[in-house]
Parts: C-alpha cells; structure tokens; sequence
C-alpha cells in the first residue's frame, strides 16, 4: 500500500522535478552562503542566479550558513558530497586567512575552486560631511592623536582589518572599531559613530553617494572615484581587494568542474551582467579555478605575516 | 513627487501586477502562518520566481510577499497559540486567551484590521517623513541600540504579572541559548565542546518552533477536552473587531508610529517593533492587568506595529541601500538581481519603478484584507477540528519548518528537544515568550556592547558613552522604570488588600516542582558560568554577565520560596497525560531517526500516522475496523500531500531522500 502512495506522490513530484538521470545538472544545485540573508556574499549570487537558470535550466537553490566571518558556510561546505549539486560562494581573501590562523578545519585543498566573480575595491571613506578633506588630513589626524580617532572595520582578519592593521604597522594608530559587515559599518560611519571605516565597494553601494572616498586600496586609481588617491600614492605599500568566488567541495568529476566553469565564464562576458555588477559596486571579473587557486597560494606569505603582526599586536 | 504617486498607482493597477501582488500575498500569508516559514524565508524563497517578471512587477510581488508574511503569523498565534514569525510573539500572548474565551474570529479579524491599518500607516509614514527618519535612525549609535535591546528585555518583568522574577530569568535564558556558537565579533567558538552543529549556533527559528509549537502541543495533550476550545462560535465577530478597531484608533496610530520607526532602525525588524510596542500599550493602560488575559489592545497593538514596520525598514534601503531588516535584506537581494541598486540611486535614476514600489505597498495591504478575510473564514476552522488531529498536522509541519531554512537535522533535533524542554519550563512558570525574547535581542545587546567597548576605547572611560551620552541615558532610564513599577505595584496591590508577608523560613518549597527546575536552572548557570571564564577578551563579557544574572536570578527565586510557608504551585498535569505526552515525544524522535534510512517526507508519513492513529484509537477511543484505519490513513496522506505541496512544490525546500522520497 504504502509503496503506491509513494509512487502516486513521486509520480506528483515529477511535475516539478524531473527524478530521471540525465545529463548534469538535472536538478537545482544547492549554493551555500555562508553569509546572512542579503549579505555581500550572497549579493554575487543573486547577480547571475537569473542567468544560471537560462543557462542551465536548473535554478540555485540558497542555503545560508552564516557566522565567523564564512568559517561555518565553509566548513558545511568541505562536508559536502562532491557530486556537483553543492556549491558555494565566498569571499577572498578570508579562506586563505582561516587556513593561516589555523581556526578552520578546512585547508585550500578542501575545495575545487570554480570560479572568480567579481571584484571589488577597498576604500578609506568619511562622511560627506565631515570636516576631513583628504587622506593626508585624516592620518595626520591620526597619528596627532593616538588611538583616539575611531576607524570602522568590517570583520576581524580580513579585507578591511588586514589595511587597518598594516596602517598601525606604518604608524598611523587608528582605534579599529570592529562591526560585523559593511551594511552595519555604513550607517556607523554616516551617523558619526565613527570618525571614518574601510569598506568594501560593494557592501556600501547604496550609501557611497553620502560618503567621501578619500583613498583607494588598489595599485591604481579607481575608475569610480578618479581624484582618490592609491595608498601608494600616499607613501604606503598597501593593497586589498575583495573577491568573490564559486567553489565546491574537493573531488568534483572534471567535466562537472569544466562545466560550470564555462557557465560562469558565459554569464559573466555578458554586457548586461557586468553592468549590473556595476550597479552593485564590483567589477564582474571571471578567472578559472586554477587561477584562483594561484592567487590564493600566492597571497599566503602576506597573510601570514598579518596574522604574526595582528597576535602580536593583541598581546 | 504626485506625479510620481499618481503614476506609481497607474503602474501597480495594471492587471498582471495586481495579480503577481495576490500571488505574492497568498504566499506570504500561507508561509507566515506555517511554523519555520519566517518573514525573510518566505521571501527569499520567493525571489527566484521574480526573475521572469520585470523588475516593477518582481517589486511588487516581493512587496506582497513581505507584507502578507508579516501578517500571516498572526492567526496560528491567535488559533493555536504557535507563533509562525518571530513577529507574532507578542500577539499570542493575548490572542490565545481570546480564542479560548471563544472569541477567535474577533482576535483575528482584529489582527487583520489592524495589520492592514498599520502597514498602510507605515508605508505612508514612509513617503512623508522619508528625510526625518532616515536622519534620526542614522544617530541611533551602538549604545543606543544596546540600551534598546536591555528595554526590550526589562519589558519582561511586566509580561508575566506574579511571576517577574520568572519572567527575567526567562530572558536570560534565551540571551544563554544564543551565546552558543561563534561570538558575533571575533568568530571565536563559545559553549561548543568541539561539536560542529554547536560551532554553528543554535537556530533561532529552530529553537521558536520548539519553544512554542511543540510545547504547546504538549499542553494540548494534558486535557481530555475534544477541541480547542468548548465555546460556542460568537456572533457579528467582524462588527465587533471593526468597532473594537475604530475605539483604538489612536493607540493603533501610536502603535504603528512606534513600529515605523523601530522599522526604520537598521537591524531591528518586526519582532522587536511588536514587543516594544506591545509593552508600551500595557504599561500607560489604566488597567495592565487586563493584558495577557485577552485583551483586544494586546493584539491590536503588536499586529499593527509589525505590518507598520514594514514600511519602516524600506527607509534605510532607500536612503542609503541598507536594509532595516533581514527580509528588506532579501528584497535587496532580489532588486539587485533585477540589475536595479537600492539606495538614493534608485530613487533618482528610477523613480517609476521606486514610486510603482512603494504605492504597490498600499494596495497591496488592501488585498490583503481580502484574502486574509477570506484566510479567517477557512482558518477559524480549525477549532471545528478534533484537538488529537491538529496535533499531528502541527508537529509535522514543525518537521519541515525546522529543516527548512538551514537544511539541518540538527535543527530538527534542536527543535524536538527544545520543545521537551519548553514544556518543563512552562510548566514551572517560566514562558516561552520569554525566552524568545532573549533570542531575539541577545544578537543585538551584545554586537553593540562590543562595537560600543570598542568605540570607548577612543574616548577616557566606557561610562561616557554608555551611561552619559543622551540617547542612552533615556533608555537606561526607561529600563530601570520598566522593572521597578510592576515591583511597586505589586507591592501597592499586596499592601491595599491587607497582606502582610510575615517571611518565615521553612522547608515547604522542596515539595515544589518550580523549586526544582530552578535549582537544576542555577547550578547549569554555575557550570556554565565557569566554563565562560576560560573564554578571553571581548567575547567573554557578555555571556558572565548573562550567566551572572541566571545564577542571581535563581538564587533569589528560590530564596523567596524558601520563605514562602504555602506552596501556590498549579497542579501538574496527571500521570496519564504525562505518559501520553512521552509517546508523541517518543514518536517524533522515532520519526527524526527514520527520515535518513527512508527520506523526509516518508519518515513524516509515518511518524503522522502513528500519532494520529495512537490519538484516534488510542485516546478518543475510536473502534479499530478498517473504516477508523482508512480515516487515519487518509487523513495522513492528505496531510504529507499538503506539506509536499506547500515546501517543496510552492517554496522549492529540498529535503533529504533516502531509500523514498
């Protein structure tokens, strides 16, 4: 008895899900965010969720994880199966920081990376009604009174504390204000809370209208706010940026891997789609997982020597 | 800017968007009603079906979702006193007693009326006052927040007349349950013992569904009524809930002001508007008492304060494209997705698609009165039906609703236990609601506690910016009030009806079952008092302080009892419900083990049957032939056809497959 009601309710699934075997993917793939609902992270996603499901014929399906700045959603994630249906989104360069830290289980090798979506640059900003008119201005304000000028940061070792904490390396000793995300950080910085905060571009896309952008983390001038300086300019050697990147878990089949890498590749050559990443604030920049893969490795010597300088700096 | 409203009404009347406004309404309400299906879930389940609509009509259906969301927690709260959002806590605490004085479909007509006033009041709030409120959330520093959240929680010593104490305690319990996990700043693991679900924290909706859904029906078990509720159904209940609606208009405009404009705070949603407000009204009442007994006001008030926070929490996403609130978080999501940019941006380069947005808001808060009338009719019927099969229904869909929004088992055994251990709790006058409402504020207390410390560190001392500066000297005033009137009145009331307490030590307390779950209460908070000063640092303050405070609490608890010479205890429930009670805990564990060998929706098949069957044959007595079978049978499939039809097919929630589905 109980076997036909089963059918009959299969046979009722059918209608949505095609429970066949086919060709990959034949059902919805599971994204974990591991981020909160509306988060940066899950911004990315949503930008080319519309054409992955044209593409594919399979929409994403959004499982958020959030906590420890995406240490959780990761971990869920390297538990996963690797059949393909499991994916996830995650920021650079926080993965590579976990690993140094030792704080995660996971290690690089955990995951095959698939994917680089965008990017987005850092920027030193202040109110736009504050009386700071430059970056000099607010460092020398800084350096004039030790630790008493408050500088918002949006997570603790990552895109925003790691600049932070290299300007403390360079002697300009701002009080580092930690706020979990940039979408708490902006109203901080906006209601005078704190006197100025790194944020990422695209978490503070929105409200970068009231806000001056007084330096930008990259080794050139940004396209959006041409009369910044770079942090070069200013005499500092310092450089961020925030990535955002599909991964999975390791030992996904090469064609599988190959697959979505073309799809995201496909998505993000779109003229539209890059507009629209701009609306959000990143540049829609697409690199192969072996690439990311280099990036990552490469960026470990740095990493570690913030997270010497930042224990350090605790004791 | 008419031109703009005039064209916004224009676009949102065309006939397919009013259509995808319904759609989006119906899915709203229907997700708020079930357990698990929270305000942001049901939105963000929403959100992939926009992506074929243009963005106009995808803002307009995800408004509706949003509002009817918010609304449809409203009537399980009321019904069977199982909040479905977090937003609806503070509406079952005087819904609930409406119903059982047969007074359900006023309670409910009352929830819509004034859901719909509220986010009507909310949204226009929204166009008029768009400057002021954006600019007066902005100064809203992290000490204010913090103060906040304390008032929200100080509330609870007025929730549960008699029981202040309790009721704080309560609190602290709930701001314990959401310390386990990362702390929120450095992402350093707390209370986890090294288990990987523990690292990840405990789930808030999770833990709510066990607290209230499960526990309550536990309660239901206790008596051998048939249904519900033994009155008869009331007559002219929309004639009363519109009189009693039009009485209270202005409490319901200061309520929806109120909500508005927690609304409009970043990080603070409905919940906390609904609390807050709800709290407010009871407190300047002339009569506080008459609230939790099943006051009008007492629905009034939270249902029109969360709708009207609705509005509120689009204020920062339009002035600065940051969301007031998780489920605006998701709207964003979904606007962005439409390649539009929430923020000034949007309301300078689109102003159409802005204004056809906001004005959709309005009507769609008509419509819902429609559908949401049309939703009390059917959902009033739910008294009509035996007690022993709304059980089943409940507790599978809390199944569902658990797993839902991490796809977790753990959640779902979080939400077994929780729910066990919600019972005992209740049963020693420590209330669910209570707990919830630490849950709710904890997050917030102790982010900016943290940001708050750390602002400090720029000026002299702490105390300057957590005590002195304005805002919060207001709000650490307001608590400290908030907790010493109902200390005083009661003692006012004691003192008018001539009790003199002459305090005598004596050993009757240990024939108390309160005493007890106390005592157990204290020496957990000693335990895990020590374990939280291995913890270093900022993520150490606050849960020594909340284990601090439970440990104080209970000390003080059960010293008063200790001088109490009469023992004022309810009756336990007898021996045969508390057995009773055991076989639907052991059924649902049984379920929860067999969802992995035979797949979710089968393991949910069974564990229904056997409940259903076990309440048809076992408790009502019902013959066994093979007609009581068919009903059992039939009914159960009905339900996991229903269940599949609402999570999987409707919401896209996908659930685990085993050897079935």
């Amino acid at each position: 008895m109980l076997r036909y009601i089963m059918i009959l309710l299969l046979a009722l699934g059918m209608s949505s899900a095609s429970c066949l075997a086919g060709e990959y993917p034949d059902k919805s793939i599971r994204i974990i965010v591991p981020f909160n609902p509306g988060g940066g992270g899950e911004q990315a996603a949503r930008l080319i969720e519309k054409e992955f499901k044209e593409l594919t014929g399979q929409p994403l399906s959004f499982i958020y994880k959030p906590g420890g700045t995406g240490l959780i959603g990761m971990t869920e994630l390297a538990r996963q199966k690797a059949d393909g249906y499991s994916i996830g989104i995650h920021s650079y360069p926080l993965l590579v920081l976990d690993g140094i830290t030792g704080r995660a289980r996971y290690t690089l090798d955990s995951f095959d990376f698939i994917s680089l979506l965008c990017l987005e640059e850092v920027y030193l900003a202040v109110s736009a009604d504050s009386p700071i008119k430059s970056a000099e201005e607010l460092i020398a304000q800084a350096r004039a009174n030790p630790g008493k000028v408050n500088l918002g940061i949006c997570e603790i070792m990552g895109p925003t504390h790691i600049p932070a904490l290299r300007l403390k390396a360079e002697n300009v000793p701002f009080n580092h204000v930690s706020i979990d995300g940039a979408g708490k950080v902006a109203p901080a910085l906006l209601g005078g809370q704190v006197d100025a905060a790194i944020v990422p571009s695209g978490g503070v896309s929105g409200s970068i209208g009231k806000m001056k952008v007084l330096a930008v983390f990259s080794p050139e001038r940004s396209k959006r706010f041409p009369d910044a300086p770079t942090l070069k300019e200013l005499g500092f050697d310092i450089n961020s940026a925030v990535g955002r990147y599909i991964a999975a878990p390791h030992g996904l089949k090469p064609e599988q891997r190959a697959y979505l890498e073309n799809t995201f590749k496909t998505i993000l050559a779109r003229p539209d789609v890059a507009q629209r990443f701009e609306n959000a604030g990143s540049i829609a920049t697409w690199k192969s997982g072996d690439d990311l893969r280099k990036m990552f490795e490469a960026y470990i010597p740095e990493g570690q020597s913030m997270v010497d300088f930042y224990k350090k700096s605790q004791k | 800017m008419l031109d703009f409203i005039v064209q916004g009404f224009v676009s949102a009347l065309v006939p397919e968007n009013l259509l995808v406004m319904f759609i989006g309404l119906l899915v709203g309400i229907v997700g708020g009603m079930l357990p698990g299906i929270t305000t942001v879930t049901a939105v963000a389940l929403f959100v992939p079906f926009t992506f074929s609509m243009s963005p106009e009509m995808a803002l307009i259906a995800l408004g509706g979702v949003f509002c009817g969301a918010m609304y449809g927690g409203a009537n399980a709260a009321i019904l069977i006193n199982t909040p479905g959002t977090p937003g609806s806590i503070a509406t079952s605490l005087d819904g609930y007693p409406l119903t059982k004085q047969g007074r359900a479909e006023e309670a409910c007509y009352v929830a819509l009326l004034a859901s719909t006033l509220g986010g009507i009041f909310g949204v226009v709030a929204l166009m008029l006052f768009f400057e002021p409120l954006s600019k007066v959330a902005l100064s809203f520093g992290s000490e204010a927040f913090f103060w906040m959240g304390l008032f929200g929680l100080s509330t609870l010593a007025a929730m549960f007349p008699g029981h202040i104490a309790k009721g704080l305690l309560g609190g602290a319990m709930g701001l314990a349950l959401g310390t386990v996990g990362l702390d929120p700043v450095m992402g350093m693991p707390r209370f986890t013992f090294d288990v990987f679900s523990l690292v990840q924290g405990l789930d808030m909706v999770a833990l709510m569904i066990g607290l209230f859904s499960v526990s309550q029906m536990f309660v239901m078990l206790e008596s051998n009524e048939t249904y519900i509720v033994s009155m008869a159904r009331q007559a002219h209940a929309l004639k009363r809930a519109l009189i009693a609606v039009l009485r209270h208009l202005r409490l319901l405009g200061v309520a929806s002001a109120i909500g508005t404009f927690i609304g409009a705070l970043p990080g603070a949603g409905g919940s906390v508007a609904a609390l807050v407000s709800y709290n407010e009204a009871k407190r300047w009442d002339k009569n506080p008492d008459r609230y939790g007994q099943g006051a009008i006001e007492g629905i009034l008030v939270p249902e029109s304060a969360n709708n009207a926070s609705v509005g509120g929490s689009l204020v920062p996403l339009l002035s600065l494209g940051i969301p007031g609130s998780a489920a605006a978080a998701v709207l964003a999501g979904g606007l962005m997705a439409q390649g539009l940019t929430p923020g000034p941006q949007l309301m300078e380069k689109n102003p159409d698609i802005a204004y056809a947005f906001i004005v959709s808001m309005i009507l769609a808060n008509i419509g819902m009165l429609f559908i949401g009338y049309l939703l009390v009719r059917i959902c009033t019927r739910i008294l009509d039906v035996p007690k022993l099969l709304i059980i089943p229904a409940v507790i599978s869909i809390s199944f569902l609703g658990a797993y839902a929004l991490r796809n977790s088992m753990f959640d779902v055994m979080l939400m077994i236990v929780s729910g066990a251990i919600a019972y005992v709790l209740l049963k020693a006058h420590i209330m669910p609601a209570a707990i919830a409402l630490g849950l709710v504020l904890g997050r917030i207390i102790e982010e900016n506690l943290i940001v708050t410390c750390y602002r400090a560190q720029a000026k002299d001392s702490l105390a300057d910016l957590l005590v002195f500066s304005p805002m919060a000297a207001v709000f650490m005033a307001a608590c400290v009030l908030a907790v010493i009137i109902p200390l005083w009145l009661t003692h006012r009331k004691e003192r008018a009806a001539g009790i003199v307490r002459r305090p005598r030590l004596s050993a009757a307390c240990l024939g108390r079952y309160d005493f007890w779950v106390v005592l157990l209460i204290t020496l957990g908070g000693i335990f895990f008092f020590n374990q939280s000063r291995e913890l270093t640092g900022v993520s150490s303050y606050f849960p020594q302080a909340v284990y601090a405070s439970i440990i104080g609490l209970g000390v003080f608890i059960m010293g008063m009892q200790a001088f109490q010479s009469a023992p004022k205890g309810r009756a336990l429930p007898s021996c045969g419900a508390l057995g009773n009670i055991g076989i639907y805990l052991g059924i649902m564990v049984m379920a929860y083990l067999l969802i992995e060998p035979l797949g979710f929706y089968t393991a949910l098949f069974s564990g229904t049957g056997a409940m259903t069957a076990y309440g048809v044959f076992g408790l009502t007595k019902r013959k066994c032939d093979w007609r009581g079978f068919a009903f059992v049978l039939g009914y159960t499939l009905l339900l996991t056809i229903v269940e599949y039809g609402c999570f999987r097919l409707l919401m896209g929630v996908q659930t685990p497959t085993g050897f079935l589905l």
